[in-house]
Parts: C-alpha cells; sequence; structure tokens
C-alpha cells in the first residue's frame, strides 16, 4: 500500500511538473484551420496559401459557435514554397496553424500544371494534418472560393464538404481523400481526378427555401445576385499534372468505370412517355485480355440491378416495352461510359479507371516485362464496354 | 533467480517485433507488391535456421544460457564472449532508443529535446530492467493483447477502405528489393538476443517460445503487409510509418482518430522492448560477475546508452551508419548464432552436483 502510494505521488508530481518542459500552445492561440487554397502565382513565382480558419467568438454572437454566422476568419501567406506560405499565413493571423480539423483543400488552376503529388506532400508528411481531407480542383484561383462565406453548418467550409460528400454519394463526382489521390498518383501514368470547383452568380440563395407566402424582396425589383459555389465537372491529372478538364456527363461515366457509382437514374422517353429506371448495386468489372492476335483490350462490364421509378405507362406484364426501355438505359449508360473514355483517355491521356491496377492484377508479369512502354499500352489497348442492367418491377419479376 | 514462462516471453517477443514493424523499421524497406509477403516468409525460415544453435545449446546446456557455459569452461573466454554479445547487444540498444525518439517527435511531440525525450525513455526502461524479466513480460502481456486488439479494430474499421484489386498473384519483380526485404526482416529479429540470455529464466521448454513467436509473428506481419497494400497499393512506397496513417484513417464511434491511443500502445511495446535489452545486458553482467546485484551496473549501463544515443543522435550521418551496420544482420548472426555455436561445441555442462545444488 506504502509503494502504490509512493508511486501515485511520483507519478502525480511529474504530470505536474514535466508538463513545463514541452512547449505548448493555449487553444485560443491556435488558428484551428477549416478548409485551406493553394495558389501558385507565375508571374511572382511564389505560392499563396489562403486558409479559413476557425473564429472561437463570431461577430454578433455571444455563443463560441453562432449557427447564424460563418465562425470563420481568413488569413493569406505566401512564400517561396508551400511550406513557407503556411508559415507566414500563421504569423499573419499570429496563431499557430492546427490543421489536424482540415477539411478540405482547394487547389488554385495554375497550381495544376505542376506536379500535384510535391503539393500534396506537404500535407500528406504532416502526421497532424487531418488524413479525411477532401481535395478539390478550383475554375481559377483557390482564394477566390476561400472567400466566399455560407452560413450554414457549423463554419463556413461545412457547406463545402457537404456539397462534395452529396455530388459523390448522388453519383456526379468522385470525391476522393488525399491518400486516396496520392494512391492514384503513384501509378506508372501518374493519374489522378479532382472534382472542379467554380464560382456561379444565383439570383436567390437556392439552398434556402422560401417562406410559402412571402412577396418577393424589392416588391417586383430584380434580385441581388449572389455568389456561391458550384460543382462543375472534374480536373484530370497525367504524369502528375492537370492534363485536361472533363464535363459533368464524362464525371458520371467515370464514376461507373471506376466501380464508384452508388446509384444513377437514366429517363428514357418511349413516344409521350417518360420511364424513369434507377440503377442500383452497380458493380464495375474491369478485366484485362489478349484477341486471337495477342492484342491487349479490356472488357469492361457493368452489372446493377435496375428498379421502374416512373413506369411511363408501361405495364407490369408488357416484357417487350420493358426490355426495350431497359436496352435504351443500359445504351445511355454504355455511351456516357464511352464518351468519359475518351474525354479522360484519349483526350486527357491519363488512366483514372484503374487500368493499370487491373493489368497487374491479371497479369503482373505482363506489366513487369513492359515497364518502359506501359503508359503507352495502357492508353492505346481498345476498351470494349457492357452494360447489363437487371430490371424487376416491384421486386417480383426479374428481366 | 527472476523466473518466466515460455508463453510470457512468447507475447513479450510479439510485442518487441510488432514495435520494430510499426516504429523501427526504415520506411523504404515497406513496399507495396508480392515481394514483401515472400520476403516475411523467407526470413521468418532463416530466422529459424539462425535459432538452431541457440535451440540446441538450451537442450543441451539444460537452464543455462551461452555465457554460463562459457565461463564455466573459461572465464577469461568466456567474459571476452560476453563483451563480443554485449557490443551487440548495446549497439540495438541505441539503435532501438534513437528509433522511438525519432517516432516521438515524428507523431507525438513535435518538439522534444533529445536529451529528454531518450533521457526518459532510457529511465523507464532501466526501471523495468530493475524490475526484472518477469516484470516485463507480465506488462507485455497487457501491452501485447491491446496491441493487436488495435490492429483488429483498425482493419475493421477500414473495411469499406480496402481495395482488394491492388494485389496480385505472387510475382517478384524486383529481386534485389526481396533480397534487401529479406535481410532487413532478419535483422529485425533482435529477440534472437534476448532469448539467447533469458532463455536460463525461461521455467518450461524455452523452445516452445521461439517456435510460438516465430508463427504469431509471422502471421501478423502478413496480415499487417496485407492491410497496407490493400489500403494504399503503389502509394506505400511512399510512407514512412503506414500503420500510423491507417489509425489516423480509422474512426470508431466516438474516437475520430486511432493514432494518437495507437501510438501510445507503441510506445509502450517499444519500451517493453527496450527493457528486455537491458535486462537481458544486466542479466549477462551478474553471469559473468557472479554478483546478483545488478542496479548499479545497470545504472551505469543505462548511462552509457544514452551518451551514446546523444552522440549518434547528433549527426544524421552516426544514425545512418548504425542502422545499415544493422540491417545488414551481420551483428545479430554473430551475436545470435556465430556465438551460441561455438559455445555449443566448447561450452562445458555443470556438474550434476552443481546442477542439483541450482535446482534446489
Amino acid at each position: 500500500m506504502k509503494k502504490i502510494s509512493i508511486a501515485f505521488i511520483l507519478s502525480l508530481a511529474l504530470s505536474v511538473s514535466l508538463s513545463g518542459c514541452v512547449r505548448y500552445v493555449e487553444l485560443s492561440d491556435r488558428a484551428i484551420v477549416q478548409a485551406l487554397g493553394i495558389d501558385y502565382i507565375p508571374e511572382r513565382n511564389i505560392y499563396r496559401i489562403s486558409m479559413q480558419y476557425f473564429s472561437q467568438t463570431s461577430e454578433g454572437g455571444q455563443n463560441q459557435i453562432d449557427k447564424t454566422q460563418p465562425n470563420v476568419l481568413k488569413s493569406v501567406g505566401e512564400g517561396d514554397s508551400i511550406l513557407t506560405a503556411a508559415k507566414n499565413a500563421s504569423i499573419l493571423s499570429g496563431k499557430d496553424l492546427l490543421l489536424s480539423e482540415n477539411r478540405l483543400i482547394i487547389i488554385g488552376s495554375e497550381l495544376c500544371k505542376d506536379d500535384l503529388m510535391k503539393t500534396l506532400q506537404f500535407f500528406i508528411s504532416n502526421y497532424h494534418s487531418h488524413p479525411k481531407t477532401y481535395v478539390c480542383g478550383a475554375e481559377n484561383t483557390a482564394e477566390e472560393l476561400i472567400d466566399i462565406r455560407f452560413k450554414e453548418g457549423y463554419v463556413s467550409s461545412q457547406r463545402l464538404i457537404n456539397l462534395i460528400e452529396n455530388a459523390s454519394s448522388e453519383g456526379n463526382t468522385i470525391a476522393d481523400y488525399a491518400y486516396q489521390i496520392m494512391s492514384s498518383l503513384c501509378n506508372s501514368t501518374g493519374s489522378a481526378y479532382l472534382p472542379r470547383l467554380r464560382i456561379s452568380e444565383q439570383k436567390t440563395d437556392g439552398t434556402v427555401p422560401k417562406e410559402s407566402g412571402e412577396e418577393q424582396k424589392g416588391g417586383g425589383e430584380e434580385q441581388e445576385t449572389e455568389k456561391t459555389i458550384v460543382l462543375d465537372g472534374g480536373v484530370v491529372f497525367s504524369d502528375k499534372r492537370k492534363s485536361g478538364i472533363i464535363d459533368s456527363a464524362s464525371c458520371i461515366g467515370l464514376q461507373f468505370l471506376s466501380n464508384r457509382m452508388a446509384e444513377y437514374s437514366v429517363t428514357v422517353k418511349d413516344n409521350d412517355n417518360r420511364s424513369t429506371i434507377t440503377f442500383f448495386s452497380v458493380r464495375t468489372a474491369i478485366t484485362p485480355r489478349f484477341n486471337e492476335k495477342s492484342e491487349l483490350y479490356f472488357d469492361i462490364s457493368v452489372t446493377a440491378d435496375g428498379r421502374f421509378d416512373e413506369r411511363g405507362g408501361i405495364s407490369e406484364t408488357d416484357t417487350a416495352r420493358i426490355m426495350a426501355v431497359k436496352n435504351r438505359a443500359e445504351q445511355e449508360v454504355t455511351a456516357l461510359m464511352e464518351k468519359a473514355v475518351i474525354d479522360i483517355r484519349e483526350n486527357c491521356h491519363s488512366d483514372i479507371f484503374g487500368l493499370e491496377k487491373a493489368l497487374r492484377h491479371h497479369y503482373p508479369e505482363f506489366v513487369a516485362q513492359n515497364k518502359e512502354n506501359i503508359t503507352d499500352i495502357l492508353l492505346s489497348a481498345p476498351c470494349v464496354i457492357k452494360v447489363k442492367c437487371n430490371t424487376f418491377s416491384l421486386g417480383l419479376e426479374s428481366y | 533467480m527472476n523466473r518466466i514462462s515460455s508463453k510470457q516471453l512468447t507475447l513479450a517477443f510479439i510485442a518487441s517485433r510488432l514495435t520494430t514493424e510499426m516504429i523501427m523499421i526504415p520506411g523504404e524497406l515497406i513496399r507495396y507488391g508480392s515481394e514483401r509477403f515472400v520476403a516475411i516468409l523467407i526470413a521468418k525460415l532463416s530466422v529459424l535456421i539462425l535459432y538452431l544453435p541457440l535451440l540446441f545449446l538450451t537442450a543441451k546446456f539444460k537452464g543455462d544460457n551461452f555465457l554460463t557455459a562459457a565461463i564455466r569452461k573459461n572465464r577469461i573466454y568466456g567474459i571476452i564472449l560476453g563483451v563480443l554479445f554485449g557490443i551487440v547487444l548495446l549497439s540495438v540498444t541505441v539503435n532501438s532508443v534513437l528509433n522511438l525518439q525519432l517516432y516521438i517527435t515524428d507523431t507525438l511531440i513535435g518538439e522534444l529535446l533529445l536529451i529528454s525525450g531518450t533521457a526518459l525513455i532510457i529511465a523507464v526502461s532501466l526501471y523495468g530492467a530493475i524490475k526484472g524479466a518477469s516484470a516485463i513480460t507480465r506488462t507485455a502481456v497487457f501491452g501485447t493483447a491491446i496491441f493487436v486488439f488495435l490492429i483488429l479494430m483498425i482493419f475493421v474499421t477500414m473495411a469499406d477502405k480496402l481495395d482488394f484489386s491492388y494485389l496480385y498473384p505472387v510475382y517478384i519483380d524486383d529481386s534485389n528489393y526481396l533480397f534487401r526485404a529479406v535481410i532487413s526482416e532478419i535483422s529485425c529479429n533482435s529477440e534472437m538476443l534476448v532469448f539467447a540470455v533469458l532463455c536460463k529464466n525461461i521455467t518450461d521448454k524455452p523452445g516452445r517460445t521461439v517456435y510460438y513467436s516465430l508463427v504469431v509473428i509471422f502471421v501478423v506481419l502478413e496480415v499487417v503487409n496485407l492491410l497496407y497494400n490493400l489500403v494504399f497499393g503503389p502509394y506505400l512506397n511512399e510512407l514512412e510509418y503506414p500503420l500510423y496513417v491507417i489509425s489516423s484513417l480509422s474512426d470508431v464511434v466516438v474516437f475520430q482518430r486511432l493514432d494518437g491511443i495507437d501510438a501510445i500502445v507503441w510506445l509502450l511495446c517499444g519500451i517493453i522492448k527496450i527493457s528486455l535489452l537491458f535486462a537481458s545486458a544486466g542479466e549477462l553482467y551478474k553471469t559473468s560477475s557472479g554478483k546478483s546485484e545488478k542496479g548499479w551496473f545497470l545504472a551505469i549501463y543505462g548511462a552509457v546508452t544514452l551518451a551514446l544515443c546523444m552522440f549518434i543522435g547528433s549527426d544524421r550521418r552516426y544514425y545512418d551508419a548504425l542502422q545499415s551496420i544493422l540491417h545488414t544482420a551481420l551483428p545479430l548472426v554473430f551475436a545470435g548464432t556465430v556465438i551460441p555455436l561455438i559455445v555449443l561445441f566448447t561450452g562445458k555442462k555443470a556438474p550434476r552436483k552443481e546442477k542439483e545444488n541450482e535446482e534446489n
């Protein structure tokens, strides 16, 4: 008992006295970074970091978190490298940067032309950075996006994170964390994809529903425009640098190709009727094969379950019409995927579908033997796309 | 005498080897692909072969370690072998302390002074060594249980992030890397040195410790390597502490990141490893001096370790030189295989009367 008491007193004394041996920063002296944008200014050959950090006592609010306010402040730093720019931003804010809560990195369009791996290396090698940080590309500068403040969520950046996550779950874009992008960049083609953000001017805040019966502000006069941020396609990287931009349709095709599509609805017009089939449980398999001439090609097959969300006047027993609508939907998805292959692989010379991964998975010796020209092989091998949707009505019939 | 069971020592060895995997093995030697799976298998088979002289020695000189058998033959001869063994043991200890210190500054406390970090690690490890092998192995049971539980937890929470298409059939693309990985894996078995000294303290069959620990460590390392490959793919080649990154990605309901708790458990296991190395040094001293008190020796040994850590840690080139020497596996083979092999043929068994007295 005596020993335990001594050990307890000793550990208590040590914990009180040893804390003075390590430099520490009070929470109020930390800038808890929520989102940051990185730009490269070619004219001055410098990097510019702009960061939104949590403001503990927002203006107009008595509580520490006032949900009616953006709750963020902005700090900017410039430097010869991303590290020095971040340090300068820290000096300007007068606070120690804390990156462990950062959930979003926006890369400016000029910086996208640079080696993306080097850009992200700073955040990845910093073990205190949050590993689940989304990375996006900007149409112009990242700073102009950081400047826009939203009042939704407990901090401004929450709205952007929700936008990205929602678009991803709806099948409109691929939202990857920084480490997943690094994994993608480590392939021999150095390919990656970032969702692209841009500023859009809208007449009303589309996210806030009007109250019923509310008169239009300004008594019929033209409404004020409000800046907001929207997702607009994606930035494609090849050899670790930006190689092109793809539109929203190709992004959907990309979702199918990379086996990331959770659910997708296709509306088929049949005379005056519109039928909507929703693809769910989508599974994409990329299988490399060799034809009779021993030439490589990729067999890309998509299988999905389908459900009629809008029947468009088709009866449950009208098999012929159901099959016709289903075939049209399959063709539409095939067309989206083919467009994505053309836009991404042929125009941007990028392999973000995982063709190399599939090839290595099936033929590792082929990849090793053709190490020198594997990029050319991957970018030139034909892709044969097949889409098969098993539709059923009310879960009773299956075709 | 500080008696320990083979099962307890097995768990201590598992904690020790897993710490090496998480903290001490150079990141460049953990690479994506099937080579490392094969390297772990070859290394474990090789280590089993390297253990053979020690296993034969424990069978031939029951209840003795190599030093006892050598001293019984000739005191000066025994002390020379003990000093040579001790040099390797000391270099492994210094390397382990520096690696642990580096890990703490990289991941936990960025601005920890080299002297305060190493001094604290050495002080805590010495305390364990003074309390004895039995106390260390009992702590290891606790540490290993949490360690394995956390790895399982990480696996479960990372289930949705595993990409099985990263796997491919066993194909050796880079035989040069395979060779380096095998040698490095062999060099990471410093538990062999601990076993060479503490085998005399094991109450039941000492060989069990070797068999059990090799099998369990082999399985755990292959599973952890599989986890690395499934999560990171080719990006694994760029990472220094892959399991730390994985644990920072895992969320468990209330806890947003598991890296903090993981790092502390690995730190505990690192302390266990260094304590075992110190305890082995203390046992060497006791055997060669014939004295039962080892406290003063351990205090001096700890001070020497601290001084060496300060010297080697002061310049990255010294640290790299030490790493490159140890990663050739030659020091380990010399101390863990060659010395026991020499003693196996030249050592002297205890006369029956002496043996009976010791047992009584």
